[in-house]
């Protein structure tokens, strides 16, 4: 690697309404759950400072709103997204059936350099409840997973705080490969420094 | 035969127009007692026709080169009659008019009673032709205007001509021309020097109108327009050129709203999962926003609903005119969309016991008295139903004055200063429009109990009985705690200026209302400022219904509701109840049955969840749907356009008025439109110096956010006298101050302009998700479904202005428009379709078996609701691509077997056979006739030995053949029968085996809007076409004659004729269609054994080897390759 600058790394979050991807991104943030998060409304982000590889990256993790309607709304900001995190809750077979569309919307939103190997990560949520309502089987999600070019896979819960720390380990590592890789095309400009402090912010009541 | 059986020619005929015989520029072809028939001088000679249409067509709408005149005798005026682009339709004309009008003409004596018989003829003739265009409009100029128009562009019939104006369309040369707007077009036609320039813009297509300056010289008076390939048009020298572009404006947001109505996916969130009826419970007064501005209304006085319209149309300028007036009445006052402007008069308002008088203007509506300054800051809106007495008094200025005591006993006076005669009719009207208001004065009473003022003017210390969550569970706190002086001052003011439903806006009300609300009157309040209280009082009890209506239901939106209730404002108490989830509920879902095509949209859980703290539920609700409806259009519906179009606005906004910052953003690729949701042009700038400091999207965000953040903190920490004021009252000054030039006006009229943009993109968007959504699409290409989209929504937006659906399902008028753009045998004309029985094409010919369209419509409503969805489409056509031949022979006999019983009954048989001749009936000779023919003598033998014996039902075993009964003596044919019928005819096999799949054209459609040289080749054709059709007429009149002196045989043969007649000449006259009708009868009654056996085989089979059977199948293969 030529430079050391610190590095930023954009991370979309996608799934339907309800998955968990706000409560994943808080697990993984703030490292905590609660039930008070209020539906998105159009986009809303966090940040997080990560070593990977000895490195310390800055991840800006971008939580959208699941609802369909709001995918119309202009998705500007997943341009230069780094990886995509696909989200499914394991307890509703539609979240699943629907991550083929949020994929495909993404990449053609996005329009990454090399659509084939764009990093994705599929996260399977809301393992805590209960196995008999379990809708989504691990075997059927891996293998969808194998079909888009081995997606690597996880199964979680925001609530329990399972898998998710690795789940982000890994997103971070492949966000960071990506955006190694793209380094080789740009130069990118020189992140921002971001106070993190303001994270905790969540949404105004106006 | 005599002409005078045929049906008068189309298109050519106008209004009797008076115009000079003997004009310079018109010379005579032909002329009788009555009648002259001329053509521009030098219509053979190239040259000076090029100039004589140059000077025509720069004075006056172009001239067509030919005309008929009556000879008027009354003066020396002549009545032109007709005119026609072609010599051949104004001979027609003259055939026609020597035929039907000479022997009338020949009985009277007196000139003025034949000018009279000639004048009621032609005009009885035009509008019955031209019911609903502009040819019968009531202004001369629009007429002859709405002809040309019609003549040079291929447009629909109905297509109503909007206005006209002289203008040059610039491309590297100046054409002078006219151009021509009408409902969906933009059009330009010019003709100069022998060149024509003609110019066909869908208004749908447009994505930009941009006024302009004169490309040499500084003269404001050209308009740009831009379509969504990127094309650009100017056209200059316009003389009304501010009129023009607010015409187009209008004209295109219309348009757009209709592309937005379809653009929309095509689940209908709200609507019940387990019904299918469509019918709504709701469709009370208010649910009409789904229609409203959707078309355009003729201007109609509201006293005479239902007097029937006379065939004189009011041009449809003013119709539009009247319609923008009206929204704007509506925005000014927050009414509902059911209100329309009455009477508008010029008035000066004072009070009794106050000393000032303010000057502005009247207003009368159905249900309301308004009145506004002209300084606009002194307004009063009051229901008619809350006024107690009306007085007319003398006044020393004016002709009189009104004395209006209202319900809460104060006086108003109106001194009115229009014309006598406008102030006398204002009072008329406000006098039939009292007379109406009975049902809302039955319910005034239990309406003002569920008003907190009423109370708070009784005792000061009662609760209000209705409002909001937070008498229960706490209002937010005000830090200053001024809730009780506030209290004070507004009750003050209710006391001097009346309250709720009748509360006057002074200047002090803006200033109450910017020092803050108390918790208590703060829901009533922005009830009534919203205009929520309006629609509350007139939609007495509709609450509750949509809830008794819908209880139990679930649909799309319920679910989503049910996620969202617990994620909308968990942290204020009552939302940890059942009791306040349930109250949010119950305003969401009763939301989502009202309105199903937005049904519900993330976000307004946590704008209703606020607004219940401090409003009913009732009240919320009606709040709710004045901000989904009238505030934030379109903000919240299934493509949210609304949203994005605020902020295309918004940026341009921003770039007007805070250049550097734009720029910095536009440099940095920083979209506002991430965040600008949100917020507003004045937090960017007082956040302008760290914004500057920003380059990519997530610190723009941050920077925005961690303002938010200190809202409440001091602004100016440093300063002594500032430290009071905190961040959000600076950014209020702020807002007023240097913002005040931001009016909400504003900001509609450039959402009317903008959006035209926004469409296109949203469109594009919907489609990729709406053909990703598609089920079982067969073997169609991405290519093949883009295609059918297109289709399918081309035809739903050129027959939504008809249509009767509110969903994005096809009703059967627009199903023939899309059928006609898939296939060149469906393809009719529009304007006759109205009742689906008599449909003719474009030259007036009687189209016979069309009905197999309405066949085909049944077939593939797959749910069976009346309406065909996109899916449905692509289902029902693949069933036709893609499937061999047996299965299109079974589809067409599932079509036919209308009863399903599993055979075809002689009527059926008879449907076949017109559905065949339909299909085929563009053939240019008749090779399909011997087959058709055929294929029904064949039945009918099949058909009969099977009922007798069932030889062939037993080796083909069909158990739904055997015959009930009751219908031993019909005929019965199974489908194995069928089958074999049709396969005995190459000509059928060849149809059922690929001919029908392959009229069906999935390629790009071709543009054929302008008639240029194709209307030459088309003219020609169409000549030719009628010469057959008058020999066919002939021939099929003979046997006719025959068949009535009354040998009482009939046989196929002569129903194909009878049928081939029927396609093929222009009949139509009265008497013709009573002999059809009787022939029809007659066939219908026939005997089938009778017909079998008297059935001259040999005959036909003679006529069948004439045309043989290889030259049939040749020409099949032409005709299908032609389709
Ligand atoms: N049991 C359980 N519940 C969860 C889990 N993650 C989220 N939830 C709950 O699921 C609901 C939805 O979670 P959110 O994180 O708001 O969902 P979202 O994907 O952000 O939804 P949108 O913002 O509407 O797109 C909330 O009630 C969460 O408390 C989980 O791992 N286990
Ligand atoms: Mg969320």
């Amino acid at each position: 690697m030529a430079s050391r600058k610190k590095v930023l790394l954009k991370v979309i979050i996608l799934g339907d309404s309800g998955v968990g991807k706000t409560s994943l991104m808080n697990q993984y943030v703030n490292k905590k759950f609660t039930n008070q998060y209020k539906a998105t409304i159009g986009a809303d982000f966090l940040t997080k400072e990560v070593m990977v590889d000895d490195r310390l990256v800055t991840m800006q993790i971008w939580d959208t709103a699941g609802q369909e309607r709001f995918q119309s709304l202009g998705v500007a900001f997943y341009r230069g997204a780094d990886c995509c995190v696909l989200v499914y809750d394991v307890n509703n077979a539609k979240s699943f059936e629907t991550l083929d569309s949020w994929r495909d919307e993404f990449l053609i939103q996005a329009s990454p350099r090399d659509s084939d190997n764009f990093p994705f990560v599929v996260l399977g949520n809301k393992i805590d409840i209960e196995e008999s309502r379990r809708v989504v089987t691990q075997k059927r999600a891996m293998s969808w997973c194998q079909s888009k070019g081995n997606v690597p896979y996880f199964e979680t819960s925001a609530k329990e705080a399972i898998n998710v720390e690795q789940a982000f380990q890994t997103i971070a590592k492949n966000a960071l490969q990506q955006e190694t890789d793209l380094e080789l095309y740009s130069d990118f400009p020189d992140p921002i420094k971001i106070d993190s402090d303001l994270n905790r912010y969540d949404g105004c009541n106006c | 035969m005599s002409h005078s059986r045929l049906d008068p020619p189309r298109g050519v005929f106008t209004l009797p127009t008076p115009c000079d015989l003997n004009n310079a520029f018109w010379e005579p072809v032909k002329t009788n007692d009555h009648f002259v028939l001329q053509r521009t001088k030098g219509s053979k000679n190239a040259i000076l026709r090029g100039v004589l249409g140059t000077i025509q067509n720069v004075f006056d709408t172009k001239q067509p080169p030919f005309r008929l005149l009556f000879r008027s005798d009354v003066n020396t005026l002549a009545l032109q009659i007709a005119v026609s682009q072609t010599e051949k339709g104004i001979e027609d004309a003259w055939s026609w008019a020597t035929d039907n009008l000479q022997v009338g003409l020949g009985k009277l004596d007196d000139p003025t009673e034949r000018e009279n018989y000639v004048v009621t003829k032609i005009n009885s003739l035009v509008t019955r032709q031209d019911k609903g265009t502009d040819e019968v409009s009531e202004d001369e100029s629009v007429r002859s205007a709405s002809r040309a128009f019609r003549q040079t562009f291929d447009v629909s019939p109905t297509e109503r001509l909007v206005n006209f104006y002289s203008c040059a369309y610039y491309k590297s040369i100046t054409n002078q021309g006219w151009m021509y707007i009408s409902e969906n077009y933009l059009c330009f036609y010019s003709f100069l020097l022998g060149i024509e320039t003609k110019l066909l813009i869908e208004l749908r297509d447009i994505r930009d109108l941009v006024k302009e300056k004169s490309k040499r010289g500084m003269i404001s008076d050209s308009i740009k327009v831009i379509t969504k390939d990127g094309q650009e048009y100017f056209f200059t020298n316009l003389f009304h050129r501010d009129e023009t572009y607010d015409l187009l404006v209008q004209l295109t947001s219309l348009s757009v709203q209709r592309l937005l109505k379809n653009a929309t996916p095509e689940s209908t969130p709200g609507m019940s999962l387990y019904e299918n009826n469509f019918e709504q419970s709701t469709d009370s007064n208010n649910n009409d926003k789904n229609k409203k501005d959707l078309t355009i209304s003729i201007s109609k006085d509201n006293t005479e609903d239902d007097v029937p319209r006379s065939p004189m149309l009011p041009p449809l300028i003013k119709g539009l005119e009247v319609q923008k007036r009206d929204s704007e009445f509506q925005a000014i006052f927050a009414l509902p969309a059911s209100e329309h402007l009455v009477e508008e008069c010029n008035a000066i308002f004072s009070m009794p016991d106050k000393n000032e008088s303010h000057s502005g203007k009247i207003r009368l509506s159905e249900t309301y008295l308004t009145f506004m300054s002209n300084d606009g800051e002194y307004s009063l809106v009051l229901p008619l139903s809350t006024i107690r007495r009306v007085e007319k008094l003398q006044s020393r200025i004016y002709a009189f004055a009104l004395s209006v005591l209202t319900w809460h006993q104060m006086k108003l006076i109106f001194q009115l200063g229009g014309a006598k005669g406008q102030s006398e009719q204002l009072c008329n009207s406000l006098k039939i429009n009292l007379k109406k208001q009975v049902r809302y004065m039955k319910v005034l009473k239990s309406f003002l109990n569920t008003c907190y003022s009423e109370a708070l003017l009784v005792d000061p210390n009662k609760d209000a009985s209705n409002g909001g969550l937070g008498l229960t569970f706490g209002f937010p706190p005000d830090v200053k705690n001024r809730d009780k002086r506030k209290l004070k001052l507004w009750t003050d003011y209710f006391k001097d200026n009346g309250r709720n439903l009748t509360l006057i806006k002074s200047t002090k009300f803006a200033k109450l209302t910017r020092f803050g609300l108390p918790n208590k009157l703060r829901g009533e309040i922005w009830e009534l400022c919203s205009g929520a209280m309006y629609l509350r009082y007139t939609n007495n009890g509709l609450y509750e219904k949509l809830h008794e209506d819908n209880v139990g239901k679930v649909s799309l939106s319920t679910e989503e509701i049910e996620k969202d209730l617990n994620r909308s404002l968990p942290e204020y108490p009552a939302y940890q109840t059942p009791e306040g989830i349930d109250t949010l509920r119950r305003v969401l879902t009763a939301y989502s049955w009202k309105d199903p095509e937005l049904g519900y949209c993330q976000a307004m859980n946590i704008v209703a969840s606020a607004l219940l703290i401090y409003m009913s539920e009732e009240q919320t609700f009606w709040t709710l749907s004045i901000l989904c409806d009238r505030m934030l259009p379109g903000y919240y519906s299934t493509s949210m356009y609304g949203a994005i179009l605020d902020q295309m606005i918004f940026e341009q906004f921003v770039e007007k008025t805070m250049a550097i910052l734009y720029e910095h953003f536009k440099n940095a690729d920083i979209q506002l439109s991430v965040a600008c949701l949100p917020w507003f042009l004045t937090i960017l700038k007082i956040n302008a110096k760290e914004l500057l400091e920003v380059t990519d999207d997530g610190a723009f965000i941050h920077v925005l956010k961690s303002y938010f953040a200190t809202l409440d903190q001091p602004a100016y920490p440093k300063s002594r006298e500032l430290r009071d004021v905190n961040k959000f009252t600076e950014l209020m000054t702020i807002a007023y101050r240097d913002f005040s030039a931001i009016t909400d006006e504003k900001v509609a009229e450039l959402r009317k302009t903008e959006q035209l943009k926004v469409v296109h993109n949203i469109e594009s968007f919907t489609k990729r998700s709406q053909i990703r959504n598609l089920k079982n699409t067969s073997k169609f290409t991405k290519d093949n479904l883009s295609i059918i989209y297109d289709k399918f929504y081309t035809a739903q937006f050129y027959g939504s202005q008809k249509s009767t659906r509110t969903d994005s399902r096809m009703d059967l008028n627009t199903f023939y428009q899309f059928m006609g753009s898939v296939a060149s045998w469906a393809k009719m004309d529009d304007g006759e379709l109205t009742n689906g029985e008599d449909v003719r094409d474009r030259h007036g010919r009687r189209i016979v078996g069309h009905q197999f369209i309405i066949k085909l419509f049944t077939h593939f409503d797959k749910s069976n609701n009346g309406g065909i969805s996109l899916q449905d489409a692509v289902v029902g056509l693949a069933g036709i691509l893609f499937t061999d031949m047996m299965g299109t022979i079974e589809l067409f006999f599932k079509l036919h077997d209308v009863d399903q019983d599993g055979n075809l009954s002689k009527e059926e048989v008879l449907q076949m056979g017109e559905s065949l001749l339909f299909i085929c009936r563009e053939r240019e000779d008749d090779g399909h006739l011997g087959s058709v023919s055929n294929f029904i003598r064949r039945a009918f033998e099949y058909a009969d030995v099977k009922s007798e014996e069932s030889v062939f039902n037993s080796s083909l075993q069909t158990p739904a053949a055997i015959p009930s009964p009751t219908s031993a003596p019909d005929l019965l044919l199974s489908l194995p029968s069928f089958r074999m019928v049709v396969l005995a005819d190459e000509y059928l096999e060849h149809f059922f085996d690929h001919g029908f799949a392959s009229s069906i054209n999935l390629s790009e459609p071709v543009e054929e809007r302008s008639k240029g040289l194709s209307r030459e080749i088309f003219n020609a054709l169409f000549a030719e076409g009628k010469n057959l059709a008058e020999k066919g007429a002939e021939e099929s009149e003979e046997l006719l004659n025959e068949k009535m002196d009354g040998n009482g045989t009939h046989d196929s043969n002569e129903f194909i004729n009878d049928r081939a007649r029927d396609r093929s000449s222009s009949i139509g006259d009265g008497d013709d269609e009573n002999l059809l009708d009787e022939f029809d009868k007659l066939l219908n009654s026939m005997e089938i054994n009778v017909l079998v056996s008297v059935f001259p085989v040999a005959d036909l089979d003679a006529g069948q080897s004439s045309n043989g059977p290889s030259e049939n199948e040749h020409d099949l293969d032409k005709l299908l390759a032609g389709m």
